[in-house]
């Protein structure tokens, strides 16, 4: 229960209680003076008159009385005042000369009936101070709940919300005269203790990549000197072949010998892919890739294109327009180097080149498209995640690290481009570049 | 009015300095439409004397296209240029370039002969001109040594328009002028566009900028803005102020 909702309910009880002792008070009848105690007293008054005593006022028994006879003046004004005054009136009655009873008047006797109220007044007013100042009472132990337990409580909830969204930074305030004090003391411990494994943690992951990075970067220089010594044993075996005499076995096992370094040079090639791959994914995790934009005549997208031309499977089917684009040339082209990459290790068939300039939005687009088997529906809006690789057995034999497309989205969007992948009678790539 | 004579379309050119390119123009976008008064604005260094080099095929665009009456003259060869800009161009710059070994005469009728052998039609017609520009049988042949600032800067306007280009390009051609001559120098090109001919004019002047009807402001070799002045007479008072107002805008 809310201690507001508390609050009410403990002021409802209280204001009934109260309302219900006032109105006791009010509607109880206090008679101070004893009836017995009266009777005497008249007896006592009318003995008195009988011997002769004709007193018309004084006091018996501790009681002042009054007598209005009969016979007085003003016996109904007396007698009305009496009434007025709540005062008890007796018959005052005398044998008579001839035997018989008689009303002489009425004994009056005095106890005064505002006292009675005054007394009604001061026991209201005692009350109401009792009542009013245990409410406050009460009102000030609920005040010192809140304060010194609830609202810790809410802090300690705020404090346990941040530290599941991950804010670790967030300090508990802390008050050591409060009875929270030690408990919220050991939280913050807690979440220090938390902060500090994180950022180890984090630290640990760096070190991780950088060292991927490092290695990636250093198993590079081994791979070019493979591949120099296969190109350098292609040439020597090529002549020495030349000069030995066709059919004995030494020129069959030179033949053989060439087959086999070919075979070493493309893998190395495959492994350097690999790898570079592998080193610009650890550098674009460890954002230590650089991507720097600037304005660049359209025309090195054309170069880029005939670099990696290297089947003579590249058709360009419209002109590319004129104009200066923003884009990094380095990182384009190595966008487009994955993109016909792909190209060529899974569709190897030719691959066509359509230019788009659209001058109001500012954006000249690249489609390039081959006329492979394209990509599994399902598996095509994945392509371009992270060591994302299609399931089919084709690909899964085809050796890919699944970085190429995720680092030529990479590489587009650092550069206010876009890139679209989609099956139309092959797979497509649509590069969007931002015109200047 | 409406039909346009030069186009150009994402023009940019670049200079390039060692490694370092530098883009003056930036994928301009521009039409011309015949007998249009167009000023080019814009700070020192924003790209307007390049731009006007490019549109009058005095200097090749790095990309882009232009297009004069539907032929793209961005293709022409340099040789194909010069005779391009001898039959319809015209061109006024700040400094005036008269030979000074030539009367005026001859300065201007050099200019016409590189179009056409008729050389009595074309002593006519520099007369006519000469004549329209304000200047007397006297001074024919007077060399340009002993003409004043004004009357030399007309001269070479009547060269520019020996040939009855379609366009005259100017480039500032009021810059070394003193006032008198230079609204001399403007009435002459205002007389001129109002004969027909296409104005193309670089200035730093907005008492030179309100005689156009259009006004491109160049910025770091991009049009950030244009005014079109040719719903206001040219003695509209309201002419001055709404340039006045745009050049303010601009950061002028």
């Amino acid at each position: 229960m809310k201690i507001r909702n508390m609050v009410i309910l403990f002021t409802v009880i209280m204001m009934a209680g109260y309302l219900a002792a006032i109105t006791t008070i009010n509607a109880s009848q206090i008679n101070r003076v004893d009836v017995t105690e009266i009777n005497q007293v008249a007896k006592t008054i009318e003995q008195d008159w009988q011997a002769g005593d004709t007193k018309k006022s004084g006091a018996n028994r501790g009681l002042p009385y009054q007598i209005a006879l009969v016979t007085d003046e003003n016996y109904q004004a007396l007698l009305y005042d009496g009434i007025k005054n709540r005062q008890t009136i007796i018959d005052l009655t005398g044998t008579a000369a001839d035997g018989q009873e008689k009303l002489l008047g009425k004994i009056i006797i005095l106890t005064d009936g505002s006292e009675e109220a005054t007394m009604k007044r001061n026991l209201t007013v005692m009350i109401t101070l009792t009542f009013g100042l245990v409410l406050i009472m009460v009102y000030l132990l609920f005040g010192l709940v809140h304060t010194s337990i609830l609202r810790p409580f809410g802090v300690l909830k705020e404090f346990a919300r941040k530290i599941a969204d991950g804010d670790l930074e967030f300090r508990l305030p802390m008050d050591r005269g409060n009875y929270f004090g030690a408990f919220t003391e050991s939280f913050d411990l807690m979440r220090e203790e938390l902060r500090k494994a994180r950022q180890g943690e984090y630290q640990a992951n760096i070190s991780k990549k950088e060292l991927v990075a490092e290695l990636s970067h250093d198993i590079k220089t081994p791979v070019a000197t493979i591949k120099a010594i296969c190109e350098l044993l292609e040439i020597k075996l090529a002549t020495v072949q030349a000069e030995d005499l066709p059919g004995s076995t030494a020129a069959t096992t030179i033949t053989e010998s060439i087959a086999k370094i070919a075979v070493i040079d493309a893998k190395a090639d495959i492994i350097d892919a690999l790898i570079s791959n592998l080193f610009h994914a650890t550098l674009e995790e460890l954002e230590m890739l650089k991507v720097n934009v600037s304005e660049q005549p359209s025309t090195v997208i054309i170069q880029m294109f005939k670099e990696m031309d290297n089947f003579g499977k590249i058709r360009f089917k419209n002109d590319l327009a004129e104009c200066l684009v923003f884009c990094d040339p380095l990182r384009l082209g190595q966008v487009i180097d994955n993109i016909i990459s792909n190209s060529y290790k899974y569709a190897d068939t030719d691959i066509d080149i359509w230019f788009g300039l659209d001058k109001t939005d500012k954006n000249l687009t690249i489609k390039i498209k081959d006329y492979g088997a394209g990509v599994d529906p399902d598996e095509c809006p994945l392509v371009c995640e992270k060591f994302f690789r299609g399931s089919g057995e084709s690909i899964q034999n085809t050796p890919g690290s699944g970085l190429g497309l995720y680092l030529a989205r990479q590489f587009m969007v650092a550069m206010g481009g876009s890139i679209r992948c989609y099956n139309e009678g092959g797979f497509t790539v649509e590069l969007g570049i931002k015109v200047v | 009015m409406s039909n346009t004579i030069l186009k150009a379309e994402m023009l940019s050119k670049t200079y390039s300095n060692g490694s370092i390119m530098q883009h003056v123009l930036k994928n301009l976008n521009i039409e011309i439409k015949a007998g249009d008064f167009t000023v080019i604005m814009g700070s020192s260094g924003s790209g307007k004397s390049t731009l006007l080099y490019a549109l009058s095929g005095m200097d090749k665009p790095t990309l882009g296209t232009i297009d004069f009456k539907g032929e793209a003259i961005s293709n022409y060869s340099n040789d194909q240029l010069a005779v391009f800009r001898r039959k319809h161009c015209g061109f006024v710059f700040q400094q005036i370039y008269l030979n000074d070994t030539m009367t005026v005469l001859d300065n201007i009728m050099i200019s016409g002969l590189l179009v056409s052998r008729d050389k009595k039609a074309i002593a006519n017609r520099a007369k006519e001109l000469l004549q329209q520009v304000g200047l007397s049988d006297a001074s024919y042949h007077k060399y340009p040594s002993q003409l004043s600032g004004g009357e030399a800067q007309r001269v070479a306007i009547v060269r520019a328009l020996i040939n009855a280009p379609e366009i005259v390009f100017a480039d500032e051609p009021t810059g070394a002028l003193n006032s008198t001559n230079a609204v001399n120098v403007l009435d002459v090109m205002t007389e001129v566009n109002a004969s027909g001919q296409s104005i193309i004019m670089v200035t730093h002047d907005i008492k030179t900028a309100r005689r156009a009807n259009r006004i491109l402001y160049l910025k770091d070799g991009v049009i950030i803005d244009e005014l079109n002045l040719g719903a206001y007479r040219k003695d509209d008072p309201d002419r001055h102020k709404i340039l006045r107002e745009f050049l303010e805008s601009m950061g002028w």
